[in-house]
């Protein structure tokens, strides 16, 4: 369950997503709205799926795509994860320019490899992220996301996570621009992410 | 004479190609299921052992075997599964609503080619 701060912090960041974007200049976020509060360092590093060091400051050119989740999820991630497949499905040729970081909340149970296998099963471009339980609270906390171990009735799941299920659409700079919600259409991000994608000209 | 003949070329020539019609929309349909990441649970060939199967008691429906269907094995039970999901007897399918009409009819054409194969 969402702590009621963290839910509200949410909510009024999330509001910049009534305001239109104001076509600003290159040091503004297009939506008009200032994400400041989100990982105001615009970076964070933890361990890829390869094993790899993956610092964020390395995908500049890239329009990110962060979801915080595990691979053991029956609900959130993998329809979340399936809704992406669309999306990419719309973006057409700037799909390859946008990214989806997963990074595992239960790093436990995550390897590298699981995740690697885990998000082969969905036609999008993406990278897992794993570290320590620290390394990956730290990445959390920046982005004002939370997450809270459950005890399931299935003796076969052990435990699950409720978790943040927004997505985090970040520029090429590093910036959040843009929360998505789980209620959110594919065809509605697409077109953001084109929008977002032409006010930085990557087209 | 010939007209039979023509017929009869008529009739196969028109069951060939609804054939290669059918099988070019079950064809579509697995690549909308694999795409869709339904095979982390259902298994890349719908024989409910995908990777997160272990994972659930029911187990994830075997798309080969008719009596796997709980709850119906006609088109428009398929569909409403997985529209809205399941959520009784201690089954866990979350809903896939974003599955567009067109895409979610070639994915049901593809479990139904399942259904009929049986279990190999």
């Amino acid at each position: 369950m969402l702590s009621v701060i963290n839910k509200i912090i949410v909510l009024i960041i999330s509001f910049g997503l009534c305001i239109p974007w104001a076509g600003g200049d290159q040091e503004n976020t297009p939506v008009g709205m200032d994400y400041g509060v989100i990982n105001p360092q615009r970076d964070f590093t933890l361990h890829d799926q390869d094993g790899k060091i993956f610092h964020l400051r390395d995908h500049r050119g890239q329009i990110v795509l962060l979801f915080f989740g595990y691979t053991f999820c029956p609900d959130e991630c993998p329809t979340t994860l399936s809704k992406l497949a669309r999306v990419y499905a719309l973006l057409g040729p700037i799909r390859k320019k946008v990214l989806t970081v997963f990074v595992t909340i239960d790093p436990k149970r995550d390897t590298p490899q699981k995740l690697k296998e885990y998000l082969r099963y969905f036609n999008i471009n993406a990278m897992g992220l794993t570290g320590t339980k620290q390394e990956i609270d730290a990445v959390v906390d920046s982005y004002k996301a939370t997450y809270e171990k459950v005890q399931t009735n299935s003796s076969a799941l052990g435990y699950a996570f409720d978790h943040t299920d927004y997505l985090y659409l970040i520029d090429t700079r590093g910036k959040t621009s843009h929360l998505f919600h789980p209620e959110d259409r594919p065809q509605d991000m697409a077109q953001v992410i084109k929008g977002l994608s032409s006010w930085l000209k990557l087209n | 004479m010939n007209k039979v003949i023509f017929l009869l070329f008529c009739l196969l020539w028109g069951c060939a190609s609804a054939r290669a019609d059918t099988t070019a929309l079950e064809d579509k349909g697995k690549q909308l299921y694999l795409s869709y990441g339904c095979a982390l649970c259902h298994g890349r060939n719908g024989d409910g052992n995908g990777i997160n199967a272990q994972k659930f008691n029911p187990l994830p429906t075997d798309f080969h075997n008719p009596k796997a269907y709980l709850h119906g094995q006609d088109r428009d039970s398929i569909r409403r599964s997985i529209q809205y999901g399941i959520k009784e007897d201690s089954s866990i399918m979350p809903a896939f609503e974003n599955i567009p009409p067109e895409e979610l009819d070639k994915i049901i054409s593809y479990l139904q080619s399942l259904q009929r194969k049986g279990k190999r």
